[in-house]
């Protein structure tokens, strides 16, 4: 699925899905990472300097295939792709991200500065922008909804918000939240309860709703089931290029163009220059993968290498062509179960804890797995051997100069010997007390990528004299198993980070949810960990650039070591799009559509 | 008769109320709990507490059975009906009224059971019929090498291979769907044709595998019928051929059938889950299975007590008719 880079939103809201915005070819070939050669099928992002949109012409649409229903169409209280695919249109941010560096760059708000105490915050917004009602954007807007959507503060005193909120929990620290003042018509200032370096893309990327129509609903507190799948166009009032048209369930969502959005072109005419943006709900990714064939749909964004080949030769016939943005920054792994809590309770026997618990043991199956066979098998040779997190994918936080793994099994074997692992006459390898070296690696069955992975894993590590059990199960199953039964011994899955390492966040402190090999920690059961949530906690205050990012280095270099995920490999990101659309940049991290607004039917 | 129904609806009630027992424990019972694939970094542990609890998640299975069934609103303890207000819950998975979710999936599914169900017994019949009036000629022949693949093949297969020949590789047909995008800017007949060109492909799939197995069955009928003694006492009587046939033997050989189509009665709102999954067919089947993956409760329920209520209906249709064709038979 291709993303749009409209607002960030869409961006730092990661999915399972190995899904997401491409990154930058053109980036790895400046610095090469070392060892990473990207395979050359289709056309490759453009430079920033070469972003030159040319005066279109209004009129057309684009089609999509959209993968599920939404759920609603509240940019508030939404927390899942499918709804943010949409809402991401209609409602606009103060700052977005710049599709070419990762940086954050203006949209409604012009400018924005940090006083010298690092926790007040002004934005000037810019003039002129109204909402798709044609009134006018001011900063009371941003108050409102901060103060009375995002906070909920005119509930009743002393009750629980009314509805959920993401946005609200990201800004929320030790329970004190940020206060939002507007000081004229069009500067709004917040005050931070702590320095907070990323304040600009916590703050920048909350949408900002019209207070005129949604102040009566956050009152009376029937917002947070405002704003649903029934919505009527003219419920939705934002300032995005597109607005509301209609949702048919089952069938599709048909957003139109915004006549009162307040980018102009070069030529002064009004912008965005589609009609519609036509979005019809599918089940799988198979279906998309027809419908683009067939020329239902316009854009499609190819799985793995089988799609490529299937699409690669006919771009003539089809009058497509196929574009390539670098590695995805979807991360696939294998996470062993290091749960202490799980052995004492007799969920995990205690022997396979150690040796899950264990750096040497980690260290030999990661060496033991060999991840060049899986990239030319699986991913027919689109993809890449990965490191570790935060080191592929392009973005102002990639750390250049991790090696992949390598391939080297006897090196494993040894790491195995030296915790007291023997082979017995069949070269199964069984430890100091005798246990047999062998568990149970489970994954996500209808992921056929990790289905195979987890297959190619138990092949490699059967050559050393480990017995796998491959396990394909249901998705629910296996997210039961991780976050509460913890009766596991490893499983391979895969995570999404964006290209903040903040938003990671919640799976590496120690006492986060997601924090897959032991979650929820009172304190951390290891050194490396307890030093990985300082890092954490010093990264959101660091404020100068280059000194978050060596933070950040320490951090990625612990996982390195540790390997509490053994990265296994990422594909290349890569989309398929109709040739009859003018002003189509690709971008390293935007994407194909990050600039909707001016893309235009030739 | 009349109070054999009745008993027989009570009955019905009470059965169809048991079962919801058992459907929820188990679907208690089993890992997981909704929501629970999201596992998206960028979701904090108080939105999803926040969640759980606006769906009443947090309650104890006792107490979200009975809210469920409206048992809670009742007495004053929940603020959202439930099925006793004739409130069949929110569906968590959708974040919509479970009634919403189900509309346009049930006439989905009915439209796709009600044409198969036409399509098959209007051809299956007759040619089982023919089948066993021709046994082991040619033509009988014919028809149980056609039979035999019909049944043996499982209809995701054939799917997938239709699939394959007309919508991957000539693109004739659409991959799936019910309806293209500009669907409601057509006129009537295009409209019409839009549909059928959706639904073609699912009808001729689940027509296939029904036809077999009916096709098969009337023709065993038939010749169960024809070795009856009646039927060579009709013959012996000097009766043409076909008189005896469609005089005497029909009636009797189509009696059986007639209560099957009271059985498929209590099908026509369950789905084809496999078979509307390969082909992206938006029915039951498939909102069913997506429900019980995701564990949406309200949703599952929902569909459970439709098809237990369609079952016992089904059943009992199926009675009254078998009575109402074979005067052997009668209720007290």
């Amino acid at each position: 699925m291709i993303r749009q880079c409209i607002s960030a939103r869409i961006v730092l809201i990661a999915i399972v899905v190995l899904l997401t915005v491409p990154a930058g070819q053109r980036a790895l070939a400046a610095d090469d990472t070392a060892g990473v050669v990207s395979p050359n099928v289709g056309i490759k992002p453009v430079a920033e300097a070469d972003y030159k949109p040319v005066v279109g012409k209004s009129g057309g649409r684009v089609v999509r295939d959209a993968l599920g229903e939404p759920k609603s169409f509240n940019p508030i209280t939404a927390g899942e792709t499918s709804t943010t695919e949409f809402t991401a249109r209609i409602f606009q941010t103060l700052l977005d991200q710049n599709p070419f560096t990762g940086e954050v760059r203006p949209l409604l708000a012009e400018s924005f500065e940090v006083a010298a105490d690092g926790v007040t915050w002004t934005f000037h917004l810019r003039h002129g922008v109204v909402f798709n009602d044609g009134t006018p954007l001011t900063a009371h807007d941003v108050e409102f909804t901060w103060n009375d959507l995002v906070y909920d503060l005119t509930r009743p005193a002393g009750t629980e918000e009314r509805w959920p909120c993401s946005d609200r929990d990201a800004c929320t620290f030790d329970g004190k939240i940020i206060k939002v003042e507007a000081v004229d018509d069009y500067t709004v200032r917040f005050t931070s309860p702590i320095k907070i370096a990323i304040f600009d893309k916590l703050a920048g990327f909350v949408p900002v709703l019209s207070k005129k129509t949604y102040e009566e609903m956050a009152k009376n507190g029937k917002f947070g089931g405002a704003l649903g799948t029934d919505s009527k166009p003219e419920e939705l009032v934002g300032t995005g290029p597109f607005m509301f048209g209609e949702y048919v369930r089952g069938q599709k969502v048909i957003l139109k163009r915004n006549p009162h959005y307040w980018k102009k072109d070069a030529a002064g005419n009004s912008l965005p220059y589609l009609d519609i943006l036509a979005f019809n709900i599918v089940r799988d990714t198979n279906t998309m993968l027809i419908d683009f064939q067939q020329g239902t749909s316009d854009v499609f964004g190819p799985r793995s290498g089988k799609d490529i080949a299937q699409l690669k030769p006919k771009q003539q016939e089809g009058n497509y062509s196929l574009y390539q943005f670098g590695p995805d920054d979807g991360d696939m792994f294998i996470c062993f179960n290091q749960n202490l809590d799980a052995a004492k309770e007799g969920k995990i026997p205690d022997y396979k804890i150690q040796w899950f618990r264990d750096q040497r043991f980690r260290q030999a199956i990661s060496l033991a797995i060999d991840r060049k066979a899986q990239v030319k098998n699986i991913r027919q040779n689109l993809g890449y051997e990965e490191p570790c997190t935060f080191t592929l994918a392009a973005g102002p936080f990639r750390q250049d100069g991790f090696a992949p793994r390598p391939y080297d099994p006897d090196k494993a074997k040894a790491l195995l010997a030296d915790m007291g692992f023997k082979p017995d006459a069949d070269g199964i390898m069984h430890d100091a007390q005798g246990h047999e070296l062998s568990f149970t690696l489970n994954t996500n069955s209808e992921n056929e990528m990790r289905v195979q992975t987890m297959d190619f894993i138990r092949k490699d590590l059967e050559k050393i004299g480990i017995k796998v059990n491959g396990r394909p199960l249901e998705f629910n199953k296996l997210v039961d198993m991780m976050d509460v039964t913890f009766d596991f011994d490893a499983i391979v899955m895969g995570l999404t980070g964006g290209r903040e390492p903040h938003f990671g966040a919640n799976v590496w402190k120690s006492d986060s949810r997601l924090h897959m090999w032991w979650p929820r920690q009172k304190t951390p059961s290891t050194t490396w960990e307890k030093r990985i949530d300082e890092l954490f906690t010093q990264g959101i205050q660091e404020m100068d650039k280059a000194k978050r990012k060596a933070i950040y280095r320490e951090w990625v270099q612990i996982a390195y070591d540790q390997q509490p995920f053994i990265y296994l490999t990422v594909g290349e990101d890569t989309a398929v799009l109709r040739n009859r659309f003018g002003n189509i940049f690709p971008a390293p991290i935007g994407g194909l559509f990050h600039n909707e607004e001016e893309v235009f039917v030739k | 008769m009349r109070s054999y129904i009745i008993r027989r609806c009570i009955f019905a009630v009470v059965l169809v109320f048991i079962s919801t027992i058992i459907a929820f424990t188990f679907l208690k019972l089993s890992p997981g709990k909704p929501g629970a694939a999201d596992i998206n970094p960028r979701v904090s542990q108080a939105y999803l507490d926040q969640q759980q609890r606006f769906y009443g998640l947090n309650r104890s299975p006792v107490t979200q059975y009975f809210s469920w069934l409206g048992v809670m609103r009742f007495i004053g303890k929940d603020t959202r009906g439930g099925l006793l207000q004739g409130d069949l819950g929110l569906s968590f998975k959708y974040q919509q009224p479970v009634a919403q979710v189900l509309k346009p999936r049930l006439l989905a599914t009915l439209s796709l059971n009600i044409i198969t169900m036409l399509f098959t017994w209007s051809v299956a019949v007759p040619l089982g019929i023919w089948a066993a009036v021709k046994q082991y000629k040619l033509p009988d022949k014919l028809l149980s090498l056609c039979s035999f693949t019909g049944m043996s093949l499982p209809g995701f297969f054939s799917a997938l291979f239709l699939l394959w020949i007309f919508a991957s590789h000539y693109h004739w047909l659409p991959a799936g769907g019910l309806v293209s995008l500009d669907h409601d800017t057509l006129g009537f007949f295009p409209r019409m044709l839009d549909y059928a060109r959706h639904m073609i492909l699912p009808i001729v799939v689940m027509t296939f595998g029904a036809l077999a197995s009916l096709q098969r069955y009337s023709r065993g009928n038939m010749l169960e019928v024809l070795r009856e003694q009646y039927v060579t006492t009709a013959r012996a009587k000097g009766l043409s051929e076909s008189r005896v046939i469609y005089k005497h033997a029909l009636r009797n050989a189509i009696n059986p059938l007639v209560t099957m189509l009271g059985f498929e009665f209590a099908g026509l709102f369950g789905g084809a889950a496999l078979l509307e999954n390969v082909i992206n067919y938006p029915g039951m089947g498939q909102l069913m299975l997506e429900a019980l993956r995701a564990k949406d409760q309200c949703l599952v329920m929902t569909t459970f007590l439709l098809g237990s209520i369609m079952l016992n209906i089904g059943n009992l249709l199926a009675e009254i008719l078998l009575a109402a064709v074979d005067p052997r038979v009668s209720y007290v």
